[in-house]
């Protein structure tokens, strides 16, 4: 199973082995399956369980995304992005169409935008003794963001909400919404690109 | 769309806040501009996955690895044991030294035993040396079969390939149609509430313009009347101011009064003549005569007699159509003296000199 190590990646030094892995994977390579699976589906599966709040569906969602990345992995587009932002892809999709089913959209984004009320994600000392280092800076560097900008963002990504739901629930102006995720966004660039990234590529 | 639109709505568009008209040209535009766009979107989708690892830390359980070997059709993990062969077999009770010299064998039944595999072999020999012929035409057979086999199940991977990408494809396509879908579904539960909110506005709107018609259509009546009373109230305050006029001439302590009657005798109409000297003003009131209407061309005339002078007009007036009547003393010339008043009827506007008949006369 992953490590702590392993399960943070999202990008960096083992990008090239996801590759590489990725296209054994289109060729019907089931130990390089494994290993991914072995690899990410720690990370995967927690930002599953994040979105839904439920061990089962995020358990349906994980198996339902590596299923289908074992049938489409010939057409994984390597231009576009890196092997595991695809696997975030299929996870995230997969898991705010659960949450669209099952309509509780607005209790999940109630629960981000009590959070952000409350200075940031809540996070259990046992969370915190499990996080690694990269964790820590992206939760660091989200943290550091105002309110404003910082509850937004993860209604959106954690809420699958679109910029027009955000702005009637957080009942602001679209436009205002929309300059505080953008903000928000090149602060959060600022910090992390090349950063996090950059530091787990030299982390042993 | 131009490339800093794009760049405005990236942030928006890695986190999935795009919607509506917005997505649609930015997907759009990426798929025009692909080259151009990728390395961006690449850049600021790193961003975006960075954020999952916000999410507390979890495993799943092993059974999720089962359940996804089974549908791909692996069955268990590469490399694993089979299940039998990871059961532990049950412990002997008898000892080693027991066990080891069954296995080698011991007496006549052991040596015969020990004898026939050899003898097996040396006939499987001979036979095999006369099929061996045989053989190797089936073995040909075999390897031209193999071949063809593995052609076969190259093609049968190529397909697959293509098969699973264009799976991938319309899974991505169905996707994006049945968000579409909710989203227009979402729309169109907007719509109608507000064509309802509309349609309650617009009775409500209808039924205030009827209490506004309603409203004007009385305070219009309301005018009307207004105006009539207000004639009537005019009618009256100018009969008041005639009558106060009568009053006062009458209560004045100067004035002097002269009995008017029939000079014939002949009908019962009978009058009052005031009269203030100083003033030169005063009236005739006359009753129980024939009715006199201005509508006949007809009015009645008061004449101003000085001795032996002749007649001097003084005015002229109408009755009711009881024959009751007041008329105004208005002298048309000065007069040296008054000795009585007449009155006569007249044509319509008055005459300088009488020409009807006296009805009335006092001294």
């Amino acid at each position: 199973m992953p490590d702590g190590q392993s399960r943070v990646n999202t990008s960096g030094g083992e990008t090239t082995d996801d590759r590489e892995l990725l296209r054994a994977v289109a060729a019907r390579d089931r130990e390089a399956f494994q290993e991914l699976y072995d690899r990410h589906s720690g990370m995967l599966f927690a930002l599953a369980l994040k979105i839904l709040s439920d061990r089962a569906e995020a358990e349906d969602v994980l198996q339902d995304a590596f299923v289908q990345a074992w049938k489409t992995a010939g057409s994984f587009d390597e231009g576009r992005g890196k092997p595991l932002g695809w696997f975030i892809m299929l996870i995230r999709s997969r898991a705010i169409d659960h949450l669209r089913s099952r309509k509780t959209r607005t209790r999940l984004s109630e629960s981000v935008a009590k959070d952000g009320a409350a200075g940031g994600s809540a996070v259990t000392p046992t969370d915190e003794a499990l996080a690694s280092e990269a964790q820590r800076t992206v939760r660091n560097a989200l943290n550091a963001l105002p309110p404003e900008q910082r509850v937004p963002i993860e209604m959106a990504y954690f809420g699958g909400l679109t910029q027009f739901e955000i702005a009637q629930q957080l009942s602001q102006p679209l436009g205002t919404v929309k300059t505080r995720i953008r903000t928000g966004m090149i602060h959060l660039r600022e910090q992390l690109g090349g950063g996090a990234a950059g530091r787990r590529e030299r982390t042993p | 769309m131009t490339h800093e639109a794009f760049r405005e709505m990236l942030p928006l568009y890695v986190i999935g806040a795009l919607d509506g008209d917005e997505l649609y040209n930015l997907e759009r535009y990426v798929a025009e501009n692909r080259e151009r766009c990728n390395a961006e979107i690449a850049e600021y989708q790193v961003i975006a996955d960075q954020i999952a690892l916000l999410a507390p830390p979890a495993e799943p359980s092993p059974a999720v690895y089962e359940r996804i070997a089974a549908a791909i059709g692996e069955g268990k993990r590469p490399g694993e044991a089979p299940v039998a062969a990871r059961v532990t077999a049950p412990v002997s009770a008898r000892p080693p030294a027991v066990e080891r010299r069954e296995r080698e064998g011991s007496g006549f039944g052991a040596l015969i035993f020990r004898f026939v595999p050899w003898t097996a072999a040396a006939v499987l020999g001979v036979l095999l040396f006369s099929a061996n012929g045989q053989l190797r035409v089936v073995t040909g057979q075999l390897e031209s079969m193999t071949r063809a086999y593995n052609e076969l199940l190259g093609k049968s991977h190529a397909q697959e390939g293509t098969l699973t990408q264009q799976q991938g494809s319309l899974a991505d396509l169905t996707t994006r149609v049945e968000t579409q879908a909710k989203e227009l579904d979402q729309l169109r539960v907007r719509n109608n509430e507000q064509q309802r909110d509309l349609e309650t506005l617009r009775a409500a709107n209808r039924e205030l313009t009827d209490e506004k018609d309603k409203l004007l259509q009385a305070a219009d009546q309301m005018r009307q009347q207004l105006e009539r009373e207000t004639v009537q109230t005019a009618a009256l305050q100018k009969k008041v101011d005639e009558q106060t006029g009568v009053l006062d001439l009458v209560m004045d302590p100067a004035i002097r009064v002269a009995a008017l009657g029939d000079p014939k005798g002949e009908t019962k109409g009978v009058g009052k003549a005031y009269w203030q000297s100083v003033k030169k003003t005063g009236l005739v009131v006359v009753s129980n005569i024939a009715p006199v209407a201005q509508s006949q061309g007809k009015c009645l005339e008061v004449w101003a007699i000085c001795g032996n002078e002749p007649p001097v007009a003084a005015g002229i007036g109408w009755t009711d159509d009881s024959g009751h009547g007041i008329l105004q003393v208005k002298l048309t010339k000065d007069i040296a003296c008054i000795d009585k008043f007449a009155v006569t009827v007249e044509r319509a506007g008055g005459v300088p000199t009488p020409e009807g008949s006296i009805i009335l006369i006092g001294q």
